[in-house]
Formats: C-alpha cells, structure tokens, sequence
C-alpha cells in the first residue's frame, strides 16, 4: 500500500511541476537558453518516465530477492556485459 | 611564505570557487570565501565522505590556509595526487562511456545528499586504480527546488553527443574533443548521426531535439521566471541521460594492430615471444619504475608485465580498437594499475586550449620513469620516415630510462613494411641505431631474442645521470 501511495505521488508530482513554476538560473557555465528550455520541455515524460522505472526497478528487486539472485550496480553489469 | 613561490594552475581559471596552484611541485586547491557554503555543505552532509569512500572522488587534505595564494581562501586542500593526467581525446569508447556513467552515478548520490553537480566536465574525470574518478571537489552546489541542471548541455556535448556518434558513426570521431574541446556542438552531433537514432528516445531528446531547441532559441532572450524543474523530473533527466549513456554500446572492427599478437602477423615463435617476455621483465625489474609509459603497447600485452608488479603503467596505441580491447581485459582482470589511451604517435597530443595551455601536450606529461618502445622502432623510421638522431631525441624528452627494440631489416615485418616502397633507409642498421641513440642514452644492457634478430635494449637517459 505504502508502495503504491508512493507511486501515485510521485506521478501526481511529477506532471504537475514538470513543467513550471519559478526559478531563476545561476551559474559560472552557460547553461544555454535552448538547453534549458528543452529541459523544462522534457521535464514532464521524463519525470513520469523515472517513476515508472523505479516502480519497474522495486518489482524487479522484489522478484530478485524472492529468487535469491544478487543486485549489482548499473556500472559493475556494465563492466561486465560491455562486449555484447 | 610569499606568493611568489606559488604557480597557479594554467587550466584552473575558469571557475570562481577556487584554483589549483603548485608550491614546491606539490599541488593544492584553493577553495575562495565564495564557495565557503557549499564546501561546507559538501564535507558536512557525508557527500565527500560517500564519495571518496565509494572511490569516486579523489581525496584531499585540509593544510594551513598560510598556503593560500590570495587572501580570499576559505580553505587550502591538498588532493591526492593522479600519477598521469588523461584527456577524453585521449580515451576509448569504453573509458569515455564509464566516465559519463561515473558522473551521472555521483549526480545522482549528491542528489540524494540535496546537492548537484554545478559542471559536468568530462576533463573533470580521471582514471585512478582503474576507476574513473571526479577530481574537482569544487563542482558541487547545494540544490535549490525547482532549479534545471545547468551542467545539462556541457554533459550532452562532452559525453552524450561524443559515445553516440562513436557507437552510431565511427568510433574514430572521438576525435573531434580535440578540436572542441567544451564537447561537439550538438548541431553538428545531430547532423551528423544517421536518421534511425531519431528512434531512440534518449538521442531524439538530448540530442536532435535538444540541438534544435538551442538553434531556436540560441539569439532570443528568455525568461525563466515561470519555470523550474521539480526535483522528480530532474531525477527523470538525468537516468534518462544514465539509461541513453548505458545503450551505447561499443561495436569491433577490423583494424591492423587488434590481432596482432594472435596470428602470423608478428614474427616470434612461441620460444621467442616468451623470452622477449623475459627479457623485457627482467629489465622492468632493474629498473623499478613508479610510473611506465608503454608507447605502441596494443593491447597491452607487454604493458601487463609492468602493472603485474603494481607500477602504474600508460600503454598508448593509435588503434582504436586495441585500446578497446586493453581496457576491457584490463577492466575484467581487475587491473587497476593499467590506463590505456589512444595515441598517435606520428601526431601526439600537442598543448591546446586557452593560450595552449589548458590540456597539455605529451611531452609537457614527461618524463617517465621508464618508457618501453617494443615493436615500434621499425614502423616510426620506415613508415614515418622518422630518422633514428630524432626519434632518440623525443624518446630521451620521454623518459629517463629505455627499453627499445630493434628490428633489423633482416626481420619479415621489416620486409613487408619495405614490399611496397622504395627502400631508402641505408641506414637502418643495428651501427647507425645505437650511435643515434648512444648520443643520449647510455646502453646499459642488449638482449637478442631467441628464434629472431631483433634486439631488446636497456638504456639510461643521459640527462638523468648528471
């Protein structure tokens, strides 16, 4: 239950300050005008995209743990798959 | 102390929170009054601690601020030293993708610690006991709800743009970090990728649609008063940048040098090629060098024999694919101690950037402790047309001491590299090789290679004696 609440809020979130409210930009780079507009463009599907991932990812831990197999980094199973 | 004696960093001027300077060849930071919240932030929360234990920052000390070059120092550290400073240009498909994977990885640690990565550099990466590490500890900022990640477009153009056009082009266009060196321009990446990359959502959106969103608004002024970025879809961005990065994969090709120790291609019996080993063993351990360079080193066959002792060793190749393959063993072996690069040694990497000395050419990394120059002799003075007097001179700018091998025109690979030109070269002999080099170095030792007549040679750099 805790589960699913988390997931619905995280959605809720998610679309609702996808996109906007105010901030100013500050920083020593450029962050470039066309860069940050394509960020708050994006900022919407990927943030919905994350949630689903995480959702996806907790299931997949879940079942992992239900066999007993071992959950390693996205960087060691990289390392290891990096020829195929 | 005075500041006369200090030597500010020459590629550490860019941003405010502090610089690099020398005293006495031992590198410092100086972190200024202006970062002094986030530093604080930074070692406060547990970040750095996370971090350096992970292995993926490198480690300081805080010394006396007495150190510091200006009075506006907060802070004086003294970060642990990398044995050999790495360019992205300089790095295969492999190293580059696991830097970009690295420094999303440590975006999203800091993230969880409520600070973001204020620059994504890939120049801010090194490769230190086989790991790819962040050395700037002033790259962090404390994140403020609802703000966009203004290292965003220095991430896509430096790693993004650069691993799919190596995956999806030619991995030869790596290259192209030389030239710009802030990342490719992503106009040219997204001209420049073939039309079924438009399929993939991660190029399609940091990529094609992000090149056009900044030709479209690239002359116009705009307002971000009305929007942010929540802190879910900051998440979402950057594993969505993780998830592109992570599909990029690395393809083979056929190249010259990738097999070259696998077939006919070389001239050693198995005897021979164990001996050479021997021999090449055997001088590495008269030497005892901190540091190797491997110049022509493949896929680090030879090199091994350096870091199987535990001496950091750079096996350089011009080929693509062999430093590929290097790294790839080197990475599932667990050999910390290798770092292999991609280097033409025809056109090494020349002094670049502001006033040409913001990355910094081979010969201003000099010297090793020991170079190892095996197999290559023949092909710089035949095929490069490189006479035996300059190539002892830029070998005695590389190293102080030597381990060179000779391949007399006796040998088949010298035959082949002369079957399809004229031979000019009366004086490619074993006579005119070691007067050459005598003039530099002193020979301390000569091994002939069973079952060949090549050479193995041991020599000291001359200006390392006085």
């Amino acid at each position: 239950m805790k589960l699913i609440n988390f997931i619905i809020e995280m959605l809720v979130w998610g679309v609702m300050f996808g996109a906007v409210y105010a901030h100013p930009v500050r920083a020593y780079l450029d962050p470039g005008s066309g860069s940050l507009i394509i960020q708050f463009l994006l900022a919407s599907i990927v943030g919905i995209l994350f949630v689903i991932r995480q959702f996806w990812g907790r299931i997949i831990s879940f079942v992992k743990r239900l066999v007993g197999s071992d959950v390693d980094s996205d960087y060691k199973q990289d390392t290891d798959s990096n020829n195929d | 102390m005075t500041s006369s004696c200090r030597r500010i960093h020459r590629s550490s001027f860019r941003d405010p929170s502090g610089f690099l300077f020398e005293t006495d060849d031992i590198l410092y930071r100086q972190v200024n009054n202006s970062y002094k919240l986030h530093y604080d932030y930074l070692i406060d929360s547990g970040l750095y601690e996370e971090l350096v234990a992970l292995k993926m920052m490198i480690p300081h000390k805080e010394v006396d601020t007495a150190f510091a070059v200006s009075n506006s120092a907060y802070k004086v550290l003294r970060p642990q030293v990398v044995k050999f400073i790495s360019y992205p240009y300089e790095w295969c498909f492999s190293e580059l993708k696991h830097a970009a994977l690295a420094m999303l990885d440590i975006q999203k640690i800091a993230f969880k610690y409520g600070m973001c990565l204020k620059d994504a550099s890939a120049y801010n990466v090194q490769f230190v006991d086989g790991q790819p590490m962040l050395i700037d500890t002033l790259s962090f900022e404390i994140y403020e709800e609802g703000s966009p990640w203004v290292a965003y477009r220095q991430f896509c153009q430096h790693f993004l743009a650069t691993l799919a056009l190596m995956c999806h082009v030619d991995v030869r266009l790596g290259q192209l970090l030389r030239v710009h060196l802030d990342g490719i321009p992503l106009d040219m990446a997204s001209g420049l990728l073939p039309l079924r990359t438009y399929l993939k959502f991660g190029i399609l959106s940091h990529i094609h649609l992000h090149a056009r969103s900044q030709t479209l608004f690239s002359d116009k002024p705009i307002s971000t008063a009305n929007k942010t970025v929540s802190r879910v879809a900051l998440q979402g961005i950057i594993d969505s940048l993780y998830v592109a990065v992570k599909g990029l994969k690395w393809r083979q090709g056929n190249t010259d040098w990738f097999d070259y120790y696998s077939d006919t291609k070389h001239n050693y019996s198995s005897e021979g090629t164990s001996h050479k080993k021997t021999i090449v063993q055997d001088y590495i351990e008269n030497i005892s060098p901190t540091l190797v360079w491997d110049l022509g080193a493949n896929d680090g066959t030879y090199s091994r024999l350096a870091t199987s002792q535990g001496i950091p060793t750079v096996a350089f190749d011009s080929d693509p694919t062999a430093v590929e393959i290097n790294y790839l063993d080197s990475v599932s072996k667990g050999d910390i101690h290798m770092i292999p690069l991609l280097l033409d040694l025809t056109n090494p990497s020349a002094d670049i950037g502001w006033s040409n000395e913001e990355r910094l050419s081979l010969s201003r990394r000099a010297p090793a402790d020991l170079v190892m120059a095996l197999a290559l002799v023949h092909h710089l003075v035949i095929s490069n047309n490189v006479p035996f007097v300059r190539l002892a001179e830029w070998f005695s700018l590389m190293g102080k001491t030597l381990i060179v091998e000779f391949v007399p025109k006796s040998d088949s690979q010298v035959a082949r590299l002369l079957s399809y030109r004229k031979d000019v070269f009366d004086d490619y002999t074993r006579t005119a090789f070691e007067r050459a080099f005598e003039k530099l170095f002193v020979i301390m030792k000569v091994s002939n290679i069973n079952d060949s007549n090549r050479l193995i040679y041991l020599m000291q750099n001359r200006s390392d004696l006085k």
